[in-house]
């Protein structure tokens, strides 16, 4: 067993290092010069210091303005948390820049609308031709279906954050027995379904 | 996308404010920043910004609002609820378990920049302080 003992002349740590030092302990060392090597890397990332970003139209309400100094607009847009994008200040820069939220999202639309359209033709064909349709409808869909509608899914809801189309829901309830072979080319001539 | 393939967060990221907050002119939803359209990676195209707390009550990147009668379960709260409470006001008193609240280094000071004493509410405390006359701050922080 180790006792530690203190000894008669044994000084604290808090009576070496003042506390305002200490908090300020960053600032002490760079006052030091140890790290003057430093503006070497401060132009990181000085391709962003024009946004890309389009000039909206507003109105300044200075009844909530401040007379702080303003951050600079690189600071706020590559160093902020974004789970989303990883778990670093600077993944969200880093990653945010391969996804366009407005297109993303436009042809995560184009895509579920396509499905949607599809899905209905298939439900709302006239009735002798419905369980046909339903059938084939997701024999088809079902033959790439697992992999290639996991795919449509999780692009769909990987932008817009939105739960499985209620249609979605239906699709899945009339996986059921699915016998429709033969009759496939005749009953299938829809453009939606050769795709 | 890309961070949610780690289970780090229950997805989605889920928020949640009183009416009263919600209302209140400091309440934003943002669609740009410095009168610039909103970039990705601070939560286009639609984000929140709730100036008196800290950063996580923020949501970024809105896709659905509800409006309900009990309080939300919120994303950080399930997560840690002794590390993170649904008011999240910044507050310099109340500690987090982890680290202290008292001080911050404000962006843009570097590395080296010197820590400065923390406001409460984050220095909005006359605009909304009122909105928690009956609130117990630690106990509801």
């Amino acid at each position: 067993m180790i006792l530690k003992m203190r000894k008669e002349n044994q000084i604290k740590s808090f009576e070496i290092t003042s506390e305002q030092s200490y908090i300020n302990r960053r600032s002490l060392i760079k006052s030091l010069g140890i790290l003057s090597a430093t503006p070497f890397f401060s132009n990181t990332f000085a391709e962003n210091d024009t946004p890309n970003q389009k000039p909206l139209d507003f109105i300044k309400n200075n009844q909530y303005s401040t007379t702080e100094p303003v951050n600079s607009f690189e600071d706020i847009t590559t160093y902020n948390n974004y789970y989303e994008f990883g778990l670093d200040k600077t993944d969200p820069i880093d990653s945010a820049q391969n996804l366009s939220p407005f297109l993303g999202q436009s042809q995560s639309l184009e895509r579920r609308r396509i499905l949607e359209t599809l899905i209905t033709k298939i439900l709302f064909q006239p009735t002798n031709l419905k369980k046909e349709f339903i059938d084939c409808g997701v024999l088809k869909l079902g033959q790439w279906s697992f992999l290639g509608l996991a795919y449509l899914w999780w692009i769909s809801s990987r932008n817009s954050n939105q739960p499985l189309m209620p249609s979605m829901l239906l699709l899945k309830q009339s996986t059921g027995p699915m016998r429709c072979l033969d009759k496939e080319e005749e009953t299938l001539t829809g453009p939606i379904l050769k795709g | 996308m890309l961070g949610q393939r780690r289970r780090n967060l229950d997805w989605p990221y889920i928020e949640g404010l009183t009416i009263e907050e919600a209302t209140h002119p400091l309440s934003l939803l943002a669609v740009g920043l410095y009168g610039r359209e909103l970039p990705n990676q601070n939560g286009a195209p639609l984000r929140l910004v709730v100036p008196w707390k800290y950063g996580f009550k923020s949501i970024k990147s809105i896709v659905k609002i509800h409006f309900q009668e009990k309080q939300p379960p919120t994303t950080w709260n399930l997560a840690a609820a002794n590390e993170y409470g649904f008011y999240a006001n910044v507050n310099p008193e109340v500690n987090h378990p982890r680290w202290s609240q008292a001080r911050e280094r404000r962006l843009g000071s570097g590395f080296f920049g010197a820590k400065q004493p923390t406001l409460l509410f984050n220095g909005y405390a006359n605009a909304v302080e009122h909105l928690y006359s009956d609130l117990d701050l630690k106990k509801y922080f």
